[in-house]
């Protein structure tokens, strides 16, 4: 891989609002909903049966094939009322839903693993269960790429980048001693060449707790706050000033300090983790704030554990608001480890005309890949695979800047999005390089 | 398959239109100070040409495109046309140029060749051609003859000059343009750039370019023409590009030209260089490893 020459250290971006609706507030622990439905991919065989009663942290679904996936453990105490299949385009995958008996009894088969090798930490992490936020996926996937190599650099990001959430900054707060262990174990078994954690200017309390947890051991880096910043790519060249390509990258390991959190609170105690904190924030919820829910509650009860709707919200986005989904069955929706926030907003700039592109070039400035949209748009509507290729609309991040501050309200980010299959398709077909 | 997406939720709220006005009113130092200078009569051309860019925009809508996208967008093509125009001028011209404008862009520009050329850079070069006679007569002589003297650069430079509208005082253009790059509706690297490299150019070729640069419609068209938007290159790079080439351009025009007719040529040349710029000079996109 070769290394680019920096000349300054900073991508392009826009400054997003949100943040303060939640800013400032202590988390809130969820009252314990009726009942809660766990989801399983098909490679998870459940070990329960219906009518069994299950505690907190009992385990209730064992992967089938154990390199693939991470058991699922229970987040409530309670009796399994409903085993439920559905199939969609990603697989099969398993409801369980839990009837609550609101007592919440633990599980009495907690040990605190011992990490004695690399391998023991990624086994360790494998039956902790861990997904991680920024990532979406089971953690250990990511550390296993380090076990032979050492990361050059390990990056633990503290800032949130996403508008309305504040988790990450909670969690900096309020747990920093988790994530003082997370980090110690961390560095005592990847041995990564530099640790430094990334945090922005306005987070000052937290900054306070990290240091007094931590110590001077890490440095702190401050990074802007623009969006999205949060993307690997982008902090790992805002931090180390190299830029990569993210499928090959085993040279910077990226963590949310989210996840650090689990990693340190899981080595602390064996508890599996069955609690999330989510940010229920935006301009429709009656009292913004972060939430500490047990996995698996839906949406719905989510929101009322916040005072419910001011009014009734125009559309209710799960994850980020720049990427994330519309939610329109609250009901049915159900809380799990990789989501950062429910966000209710009041009205959709969405049903704007769309106008021609008027060509002012503000996509192209706050594009932070430094792509050009409009031609990406263009060439894609003449489909000119060639041209196309030639814009690299495989290097878009899907972070919708583009879109938010396009004049003429074009839809950008389809339009990307939809270029990336075409071009990374083709590509697939024609070979499969890279 | 179609990736359906419905992200991001949270926009900006600026439009289009809004955007337009902005610009409308990064116009008005320029038009307060013309009133200033030249009484008046100015502000007759004004709305005669702003009224026959709207009127014939609805009409063409109305009657012959039968689409109802009316914006600001003719105003504000009116507005600056009538600013490049000579202060005394007689108001069927003005009338003319708003007409013709509206009639260029929309039966032609948009439809054809997809807004290749700046409108009121257009049209004021075909009103040159047409009415280039009757336009010195009507331009105060102030202009015509350059003193080189030291005082006179201060006078032109506060608005005391003559000429077109637009060319009385170069302070109102630039305060334009300061309130344009502040409120990042224009990238202020084309003016600097294009007025820069004008005044090296004709430097070069033996003028007094800084005189011309206070004296003339240059800076105007530098600031409010070369930065249009739809016939302006879309990255940094190409704009500069496109912004030098652009001075340098209307430097060797002015060889040819009486002294502020040039700019507008030489806005129209490098309109047609925008494809070209934006197909070759590209910015590498962030993380291509080559
Ligand atoms: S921001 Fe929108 S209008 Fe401006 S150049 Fe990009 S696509 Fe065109
Ligand atoms: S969505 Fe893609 S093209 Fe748009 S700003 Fe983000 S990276 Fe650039």
């Amino acid at each position: 891989m070769k290394k680019l020459a920096v000349f300054k250290k900073n991508v392009n971006g826009i400054k997003l609002w949100g943040a303060e609706l939640s800013e400032n507030k202590h988390s809130e622990i969820a009252p314990i909903p009726d009942t809660v439905t766990l989801l399983m991919s098909e490679d998870v065989s459940p070990v329960v049966k219906i009518g069994e009663k299950v505690s907190v942290g009992q385990k209730i679904g064992e992967p089938i094939d154990p390199k693939k996936e991470i058991p699922v453990y229970s987040s409530v105490s309670g009796e399994i009322s409903e085993i439920s299949e559905k199939s969609d385009d990603n697989g099969k995958t398993l409801y369980i839903k839990i009837l609550c008996d609101k007592r919440q009894t633990l599980c009495e088969k907690f040990e605190e693993p011992k990490i004695t090798s690399k391998e023991s930490l990624v086994s360790a992490l494998k039956t902790s269960g861990i997904i991680s936020k920024d990532y979406g996926k089971p953690l250990y996937l990511k550390i296993k790429r380090f076990t032979e190599k050492k990361p050059e650099y390990l990056i633990i990001n503290a800032a949130d980048f996403e508008p309305y959430i504040t988790v990450n900054d909670r969690e900096c707060i309020e747990n920093a001693e988790n994530i003082a262990f997370g980090i110690r174990i961390l560095k005592k078994w990847l041995k990564p060449q530099r640790t430094c954690i990334s945090i922005t200017k306005k987070q000052k309390e937290a900054i306070n707790s990290l240091v007094e947890n931590i110590g001077m051991s890490t440095q702190i880096r401050m990074v802007s706050d623009n969006y999205p910043n949060g993307n690997e790519k982008i902090i790992i060249y805002l931090i180390t000033g190299e830029t990569i390509e993210i499928k090959h990258n085993n040279r910077f390991l990226v963590l949310d300090i989210f996840t650090v959190s689990a990693i340190g609170k899981y080595l602390r105690t064996g508890r599996p983790i069955t609690d999330t904190m989510i940010t229920v924030s935006g301009p429709a919820i009656k009292n913004p704030c972060n939430l500490v829910v047990p996995l698996g509650i839906s949406f719905a009860d989510a929101i009322n554990s916040c005072g419910g709707f001011r009014f009734s919200p125009c559309a209710v986005v799960s994850g980020s608001i720049m990427t994330g989904k519309n939610e329109d069955n609250l009901e049915f929706t159900y809380v799990d480890q990789a989501l950062k926030g429910i966000i209710a907003i009041d009205k959709l700039e969405k049903n704007d005309v769309e106008y021609d592109c008027i060509r002012c070039g503000r996509c192209v400035s706050t594009c932070p890949m430094k792509l050009i949209p409009p031609e990406i748009e263009k060439a894609l509507a003449k489909e000119n695979t060639i041209k196309l290729k030639s814009l690299h609309p495989e290097m878009c991040i899907e972070c919708g800047c583009c879109e938010y501050i396009c004049p003429a309200k074009r839809k950008l980010l389809s339009v990307c999005q939809n270029a990336k299959f075409e071009v990374v398709g083709k590509r697939f077909k024609s070979g499969g390089k890279n | 398959m179609e990736v359906k997406a419905e992200a991001p939720y949270m926009k900006s709220t600026e439009t289009i239109n809004e955007i337009r006005i902005k610009v409308i009113c990064a116009l008005i130092p320029s038009v307060m100070l013309s009133v200033i200078i030249f009484g008046f009569k100015p502000v007759i051309s004004y709305i005669i040409c702003v009224l026959a860019c709207a009127l014939t925009e609805i009409m063409l809508d109305f009657f012959v495109l039968k689409t109802n996208k009316f914006d600001f967008d003719s105003i504000l093509t009116g507005l600056i046309l009538s600013l490049t125009i000579p202060p005394y001028c007689p108001v069927y011209i003005a009338a003319f140029g708003g007409l013709f404008a509206i009639i260029i862009k929309k039966l032609l520009l948009e439809r054809f060749c997809k807004k290749l050329f700046n409108v009121s850079a257009l049209v004021r070069a075909i009103m040159f051609i047409v009415f280039g006679s009757l336009f010195k007569t009507f331009t105060p002589s102030v202009l015509t003859d350059f003193s080189s003297a030291k005082e006179s650069y201060i006078k032109m430079f506060f608005g005391v000059g003559g000429g077109y509208i637009c060319a009385c005082s170069v302070i109102a253009v630039v305060l334009g343009g300061i309130i344009l790059a502040a409120l990042k509706i224009i990238n202020p690297l084309i003016p600097i750039l294009f007025m820069g490299s004008f005044s090296l150019m004709s430097f070069c070729l033996g003028n007094d370019g800084f005189s011309m640069l206070l004296s003339g419609a240059i800076p105007f068209a530098a600031v409010f023409m070369a930065t249009d938007c739809a016939t302006s290159p879309l990255t940094l790079k190409g704009k500069a590009v496109f912004a030098v080439t652009g001075g340098i351009l209307t430097a060797l025009i002015q060889i040819l030209l009486p002294y502020s007719d040039a700019v507008f040529f030489a806005i129209i040349i490098i309109n047609l260089l925008v494809r070209p710029i934006d197909k070759y000079i590209r910015t590498k996109p962030f993380g291509v490893l080559k």
